[in-house]
């Protein structure tokens, strides 16, 4: 085979990479910013919220472990079992999941990193900061209390006046945040950033699986961020979105939450699915069978999960019909989580499996997960649900789907990829003993909880009469959730034994004889060149792949720019088209991380003016972190094989491009979610909407759009004038103004005709809609000011453009949702009203 | 026949985006035929709500199977995008079968 470059390489390059690629030492090692070391702080922290959650379900199980137990009182354990549930989905699963994705994906796709390194640090520190912050309220008695899903009216003002509500609604703030910002860097660096020849059809199942898991988060987050924001307004203002009597609806919370919530339970299952379609080849020592069906089962269950969240909501009265098309959707996922279940099952037939301690914890994975999704089907039909509801069995049910669907998948895959991360891998013979303590105490734990339900026990009760006769199957379910704690003691055990941190080219290395690519050597840099793939198991396929990759034979063998740099591809076909330079270690991502975890934190405690400080510390330090990042194109550049290729680039080919349409798509799917909110709430009062002789007058709508209009327009022309300093300054000046006030008169066209946001639900939902484009345009102001900054610091021209891409998709995009909010709420109650 | 990678990504999710549509447009019709007390309205002799349900099922059954069709024939025709033809021929026969399955909620009462 003719290899895009000879060798030996010439002296020196090596050592260059390594140079450029070295992380920082010390304490300065917080600053990395490379998903190496990014990757195992996060995965590190997930497991650390792992077991601080774990350690409050062993307190309540120790409380209901014998009947009329006096260990914690209602109060605490209210606090116990809604902190138990916040961190394990929030802090634990989805930032584990993502934190794998950090972790492996580069690898993966022999990128070097992902493409927004310092994104993925933020994401990473915010968690970080927010989630022990968050985490320690219980110690203080200020830990929310109203369950995980916080219903209201239980937790609107009236019910839940303390700040332990706030703590949730503020308090998780920033982990959406952290979960879209990761999910905006995962489908960027997985369309953009593959080796050459891995095309969509060559793609590991993993990477399937994330892409997927990133495109259910812009769809799904964007409902819990906008229910969150609504229920805090209520309780903040007393805008009524959820109190009947002016209005609202409680129901509305359900909609929103569970359209979040229920994505939420695949969210966190299908990148387990991905793990266990890497791992399950590898043990069976052959390809997986059915690669197709498999992405095609993880793409529908994309799909099909966004149609189950009212199943949440079978006791709540609405109608049968409309019931029944959520409890059908609810009965026909289980198809493609059935065809992933047999192609792994023919896989390991197929193969020649070796049991080791990744295989142990999948096969553990399939007897816990398909149990939980057989009870899933139970609970999926109607008039079954009504009797469960509520009780022990939905609790069995969801721990057998979460534990076996994420936590075994998650231990199978710490044990399988350790030996890429740590000089040697974990050992053997504990990982036996944890997986036998782990699948016995799982199983010994939550089987009797069927039962316990079956019988009657409610859940979240914090103690039972004994005369209710559930005493020894309680016992056996804390035995149980012990036998659990034992054997992720003895996992913690072996990481402390046997997790050393590769630094560099010493990893333990490819000790199962795995296919694909995050097994070939390396080092700080990941992969020395980068390969050009031709199978989905390029490793079993391409023979001396690995040996040819580390000698630098393929492209990009040394550094191009002097600069961090990775290799930009087609989406589809996975071609060379740039060479993109990424920014390396930094402070400005952990210092914009802490002071927006103290925005959000801050503001749970009502220190309104020191959150306003702490947000704008974040967003300068942000500025500062951006400012250094768009470097401009640069001198075509030679990768090897003759191929030579621009240095970053602007317009549609960019990978910033894409992840500025995805950060718009986000934002629109929020305004959805409140547009949602006045339809529904329209649906169910009758009296939602004032007549049309109670809305204002024309002119002022009209005044509004024009105005946007006008902004919209002067972004165009600056784009097409940005040689010019002296005509796009003021250009984007005067945009910014019209942004700024565009939105003002039709909002106080409506406060002039007598609508207050505190009186009833229909002023709450339109004065929302008005805030949220206000929000999103002085979002894109802050942007215009930036530019306006950078041109004036000759940072910003016609050519070194790409600030102003993203700036430009910004402004259009606030012009986009300011004119649709006027036009709605000035069309609809004209239309629909009295 | 190239495809650009928003082509690909499109053409492989169609039958999803149609299964979703449908959903949507299904759950939001019962629903409002309910809230809004027009359950005892009909259409050619059928209930409105379940007469447009089914209006709506048949058009997204017949977008399902013109993907299928089209994906099949791109199997048939082309190496380079065999499998994005695979994969969408996949989701958009799982999107009918979900869609049918879905249907038999039409003969549950509508409001009750």
């Amino acid at each position: 085979m003719k290899f895009p470059n000879e060798t030996p390489r010439p002296p020196g390059e090596l050592e260059e990479l390594q140079r450029i690629w070295k992380p920082p030492r010390g304490f300065a090692l917080i600053s990395a910013v490379n998903n190496t070391y990014v990757g195992a702080y996060y995965v590190g922290t997930a497991l650390l919220f792992f077991i601080f959650a774990g350690i409050l379900a062993l307190i309540m199980r120790t409380q209901l472990a014998v009947p009329e137990n006096d260990l914690v009182g209602h109060a605490v354990y209210n606090q116990l079992f809604t902190v138990h549930g916040t961190t394990m989905m929030f802090l634990f699963a989805v930032p584990a999941v993502e934190a794998m994705g950090v972790l492996l994906l580069p690898n993966m796709i022999a990128a070097r990193d992902l493409p927004f390194p310092r994104l993925s640090a933020y994401a990473f520190w915010a968690y970080f900061v927010g989630g022990l912050v968050f985490f320690s309220s219980i110690f203080f008695g200020a830990a929310p209390d109203g369950g995980w899903f916080m219903y209201p009216p239980l937790t609107s003002y009236k019910f839940s006046p303390a700040i332990n509500a706030d703590f949730w609604l503020l308090g998780i703030g920033f982990i959406e945040i952290s979960a879209i910002a990761g999910a905006i860097e995962i489908v960027v660096g997985i369309l953009r950033t593959r080796a050459p020849g891995m095309t969509l059809g060559r793609m590991p199942v993993y990477a399937w699986s994330m892409l997927v898991f990133a495109a259910m988060i812009i769809f799904a987050f964007p409902a819990v961020i906008a229910c969150t924001l609504l229920l805090e307004l209520e309780r903040a203002f007393g805008w009524p979105f959820f109190i009947p009597e002016q209005g609202g609806d409680p129901l509305l919370w359900q909609h929103l939450f569970w359209f979040f919530g229920h994505p939420e339970v695949y969210i966190i299952f299908l990148p387990g699915a991905g793990m266990v379609s890497m791992i399950v080849p590898t043990i069976a020592r052959r390809p997986l069978v059915a690669y197709e069906l498999v992405v095609v089962a993880l793409v529908a269950t994309g799909f099909l999960s966004f149609g189950l969240w009212v199943h949440h909501m079978f006791t709540t009265g609405l109608p049968a019909m409309s019931l029944g098309f959520f409890s059908a959707a609810s009965m026909a996922v289980a198809i493609p989580s059935g065809i992933q279940v047999f192609a792994w099952i023919a896989t390991l037939a197929a193969g020649k499996p070796r049991i080791n301690v990744p295989a142990l914890f999948i096969f553990g994975f399939f007897f816990i997960f398909v149990a939980g999704g057989l009870t899933g089907v139970m609970v999926a039909m109607m008039p079954f649900d009504w009797q469960a509801h509520d009780t022990y069995f939905i609790v069995a049910h969801l721990h057998y789907v979460l534990i076996g669907g994420m936590v075994f998948p998650l231990f199978a895959a710490l044990y399988y990829w350790m030996p890429m991360m740590s000089v040697r891998p974990l050992s053997e013979r504990l990982g036996r003993w944890a997986f036998w303590l782990m699948f016995g105490g799982v199983n010994l734990a939550f089987f009797p909880m069927h039962l316990t339900g079956m019988i009657g026990m409610p859940r979240r009760v914090y103690t039972y009469p004994a005369a209710m006769d559930w005493a020894s199957l309680n016992l056996l379910s804390t035995i149980g959730a012990f036998t659990i704690a034992c054997g992720v003691a003895v996992v913690v055990v072996d990481v402390f034994r046997n997790f050393r941190i590769a630094a560099s080219e010493d990893n333990a290395g490819n000790v199962w004889n795995a296919g694909t690519l995050e097994w070939l050597p390396t080092g700080y840099f990941q992969t020395r060149s980068i390969p050009i793939v031709t199978s989905r198991d390029p490793l079993w396929t391409q023979e001396n792949l690995a040996q040819d990759a580390e000698a630098g034979r393929y492209y990009l063998p040394g550094t191009v720019t002097g600069l961090r740099e990775t290799l930009v591809t087609s989406s589809d076909l996975a071609e060379p088209q740039y060479i993109l330079t990424l920014p390396g270690p930094g402070w400005s991502p952990v210092v914009g991380a802490v002071f927006t975890a103290a925005f959000f934190l801050l503001l749970t405690g009502k220190f309104v003016l020191a959150a306003t400080a702490c947000g704008l510390l974040a967003v300068i330090a942000i500025m500062i972190w951006a400012w250094g990042n768009d470097k401009g194109p640069r001198e075509p550049a030679d990768i090897g094989g003759g191929i030579k290729l621009p240095v970053n680039v602007t317009g549609r080919n960019s990978h910033a491009w894409l992840a500025t349409l995805i950060l718009n798509i986000v934002l629109f799917n929020i305004f959805a979610a409140v547009i949602f909110t006045y339809l529904f709430l329209w649906t169910v009062n009758e009296s939602f909407l004032p007549s049309a002789s109670e809305t204002p007058d024309l002119q002022w709508p009209a005044l509004s759009v024009a105005m946007l209009a006008g902004g919209s327009a002067l972004v165009g022309i600056a784009r097409r004038a940005l040689g010019s300093a002296l005509i796009t300054v003021p250009l984007l000046l005067l945009a910014s103004a019209l942004l700024l006030a565009g939105i003002v008169p039709a909002s106080y066209a409506h406060w002039a005709a007598g609508l207050r946001p505190d009186v009833n639900s229909y002023g709450a939902t339109v004065f929302t809609l008005f805030g949220l484009a206000a929000s999103v345009a002085i979002s894109a102001v802050i942007l215009c000011l930036y530019s306006i900054a950078r041109i004036l610091a000759g940072l910003l021209d016609g050519s070194r453009r790409l600030t102003f891409e993203v700036t430009a998709m910004l402004c259009h995009y606030a012009v986009a949702q300011a004119v649709l909010t006027i036009v709605f709420v000035t069309v609809m109650p004209r239309i629909l009203g009295p | 026949m190239r495809w650009s990678g928003f082509n690909s990504l499109l053409f492989m999710s169609a039958g999803g985006i149609i299964w979703a549509a449908r959903f949507v447009t299904a759950y939001a019709v019962a629903a409002l035929s309910c809230a809004k007390g027009f359950q005892s309205a009909t259409l050619v002799g059928y209930p409105l709500a379940t007469a447009l349900i089914v209006g709506v099922t048949v058009v997204a059954l017949a977008g399902a199977a013109i993907v299928f069709v089209l994906a099949t024939r791109r199997i048939m025709s082309s190496q380079e995008s065999v499998f994005v033809a695979w994969v969408a021929a996949g989701i958009a026969l799982l999107g009918a079968l979900a869609m049918l399955w879905e249907s038999f909620v039409l003969f549950l009462p509508a409001c009750s």
